[in-house]
């Protein structure tokens, strides 16, 4: 069973840490770029994966990651988003749209404002 | 087309008197390898055959942890479209150097950035997706329906060139 005092609001002061999944997806120059946060529409219904901790974000995952992306979430919810945790070792950004119809300026926008403030650690 | 000279004239001007079958084949062959020199140069420094060389490049990208970061085929086809088409829409050397990236949906992302603004010309995955334009400048940011016109005022307005296209 989950321990609720576990699955409280992160602070503003929390890091969380996302899998670079794509092989582009950290610049030569270790800036990130916006398809890091694109929302797929057959991979994140509920938001955009991340964790606690930087050994936590790739639990789950079948293949290497080429890196890990950081980010505070005080800074994500100055974009009008959230960072809600599902587990102890699991959390989702919420308030990406999809990058379709009339959310794809907004999604993409987000996106990028998302890859702005993010940081990156190579494995 | 550039020659390659030495000592102030072509290497050609060095041949030896044509009766010398021997050596015209050895003039032959270097003339051939200065041809093949000019045209690798040609072809890097043209930025439409650096971006297919690119473009191919990501067919062989593999999917993982659930992304699709291999293009489809319709995004492949469009993107490759999408970059000869630019080719002459606007002078080649002029149209920046944009980047290719996976949408991680199978789509293919062609992104330039410069003073301070961006543009992503976004190809989707499928037939059931629109492709289209997105530009941003700090907080400023819209996405248009992609368009000849629309796509080179967006590179207009990204500075990259300022050149009329050709007529």
């Amino acid at each position: 069973m989950i321990d609720a005092r576990v699955l409280e609001q992160y602070s503003c002061s929390q890091i969380v840490y996302r899998a670079a999944t794509g092989s582009d997806w950290i610049r030569q120059n270790g800036k990130v770029r916006k398809q890091a946060f694109y929302r797929r529409q057959n991979h994140d219904p509920n938001g955009l994966s991340c964790a606690p901790t930087q050994a936590d974000c790739t639990l789950h995952l079948d293949r290497p990651t080429h890196g890990t992306i950081t980010l505070h979430v005080g800074r994500v919810r100055d974009l009008g988003l959230d960072v809600i945790p599902t587990d102890p070792t699991h959390a989702n950004i919420v308030g990406v749209p999809y990058r379709e119809g009339d959310d794809k300026a907004r999604a993409t926008f987000l996106a990028s404002k998302l890859a702005e403030i993010a940081r990156s650690i190579s494995n | 087309m550039p020659q390659i000279v030495t000592n102030s004239q072509p290497i050609w001007a060095h041949s030896p008197p044509r009766l010398i079958r021997h050596s015209d084949s050895t003039s032959d062959r270097l003339r051939e390898a200065v041809r093949l020199i000019v045209l690798d140069i040609e072809r890097r420094l043209n930025p439409v055959t650096r971006l297919r060389n690119q473009l191919e490049a990501l067919l062989d990208v593999d999917d993982a942890n659930g992304y699709r970061f291999r293009p489809t085929g319709y995004a492949y086809q469009n993107a490759q479209a999408y970059l000869e088409g630019l080719g002459n829409l606007v002078e080649p050397l002029y149209f920046g150097s944009p980047s290719l990236t996976s949408d991680g949906e199978g789509g293919i992302d062609i992104e330039w950035e410069g003073n301070g603004r961006q543009v992503t010309l976004s190809c989707r995955a499928g037939n059931n997706q629109q492709d289209f334009l997105y530009r941003q400048e700090g907080d400023s940011y819209e996405a248009r329906d992609l368009t000849p016109d629309t796509l080179q005022e967006t590179l207009i307005w990204l500075g990259h060139y300022d050149r009329r296209p050709r007529t």
